[in-house]
């Protein structure tokens, strides 16, 4: 670079911007011309002006920055507290469901209705202990007699168990 | 909310990096110690980008909240300054979306056209300054509409907000040499602004 020969505007900017990405001879030189120096520091002054002035234009603050709400954390609960937390919500369940289901549920309303069902029950019970006191055979047992042996006669059983005679 | 942060009550943190380190495991004295820190540069930033005093406030507070909730997330406490200027940022653009949506349902003569400076006619200074103040905002504001958004972002966080080149390339998530690119291109422009270096140069002292 020539003594008379000072750096462009646009290298005057980049000065401005970042020194450093002005070549090591252009740098050299902005620091030893006086003319270069001086415009690139009337133009960071600008700048630099430019932002003290703006700053000057805010109004103050008015109002305190408040911080978020601290977590607040429970104290941790004892095994057993849990135990019985969930013993509890099971109670409340079936005593919901008592409450909810009719079948559960005695009122003046429906005390009729139970009593005749359980009479009906007890009856149906009964009947059943009856009928196998009678036949204490299965059903399925009754229903292969009858359809497999009902019709066969003596003989062919014969075949099959030996008489007395055969015996001797 | 509860705690106020402040001038008062803020215990001094030295370090910065501590200071974060400290708030991210919920000290609240070192977030109240990081609001001290930066509301101010915060809310004169956003105030540069709205021009509202209040939606300015407003918006601080929001940033200061976003803060607090991902902290958590911030890797490297060393780049708290930048990471905080990117979520003001983001604010303030969600800010400028919000009322442009809303711009559609009001009707043209409600609107609010460019900083409303009322601060300035309530303050103690003489008639004279206020119109000088004036005068400047609206140079400003007039230089800031020739420049792109990017451009404008850029000279905005480099000479109003003072942030380094690095700085500036992490908030907007963008190279350093494209920062480098637009801010040369930001301040080209701003030496044709003749008025406007006439007035900073005329209350130069």
């Amino acid at each position: 670079m020539k003594n008379d020969e000072h750096i462009t505007q646009d290298e005057l900017i980049m000065a401005v911007i970042d020194k450093t990405s002005l070549t090591p001879e252009k740098r050299d030189h902005l620091d030893a011309c006086r003319i270069c120096g001086s415009q690139a520091e009337r133009l960071g002054r600008d700048l630099t002006s430019l932002g003290d002035m703006v700053k000057a234009v805010v109004p103050p603050m008015r109002t305190a920055i408040t911080l978020p709400e601290a977590e607040v954390r429970e104290p941790a609960r004892p095994w057993w507290g849990m135990r019985l937390a969930y013993g509890s919500a099971l109670a409340a369940a079936l005593v919901v469901l008592i409450l909810a289901v009719p079948v559960f549920r005695v009122t003046p309303d429906n005390k009729m209705e139970v009593m005749y069902q359980n009479i009906l029950s007890d009856a149906k019970l009964m009947l059943e202990i009856d009928r196998m006191v009678e036949d204490p055979m299965p059903d399925a047992w009754a229903a292969s007699y009858d359809e497999s042996e009902a019709g066969e006669d003596e003989d062919s059983i014969d075949d099959i168990v030996p008489g007395g005679d055969d015996l001797s | 909310m509860s705690d106020t942060a402040g001038q008062g009550n803020v215990v001094a943190l030295s370090d910065l990096a501590v200071c974060v380190e400290q708030a991210r495991s919920g000290d609240r004295r070192a977030m109240s110690e990081l609001i001290a820190m930066f509301r101010e540069d915060i809310y004169r930033m956003v105030y540069y980008r709205t021009g509202n005093r209040m939606d300015a406030e407003d918006l601080t507070q929001e940033v200061f909240l976003k803060v607090f909730d991902n902290l958590k997330s911030l890797k490297d406490t060393a780049m708290f300054r930048p990471w905080l200027y990117r979520i003001a940022v983001n604010r303030v653009n969600d800010y400028h979306r919000r009322k442009k949506f809303l711009s559609f349902f009001v009707p043209a003569g409600d609107r609010e056209d460019g900083p409303e400076m009322e601060d300035v006619k309530g303050s103690d200074e003489s008639v004279l300054d206020q119109v000088i103040k004036k005068e400047f905002w609206r140079e400003v504001e007039s230089f800031m509409r020739r420049l792109s958004k990017l451009e404008r972002e850029v000279f905005q966080l480099r000479f109003m907000d003072h942030l380094g080149i690095a700085e500036i390339s992490v908030v907007l998530g963008r190279g350093e040499s494209t920062v480098k690119t637009h801010l040369y291109r930001a301040v080209k422009k701003f030496q044709t602004e003749e008025h406007l270096i006439g007035l900073i140069r005329g209350v130069e002292p």
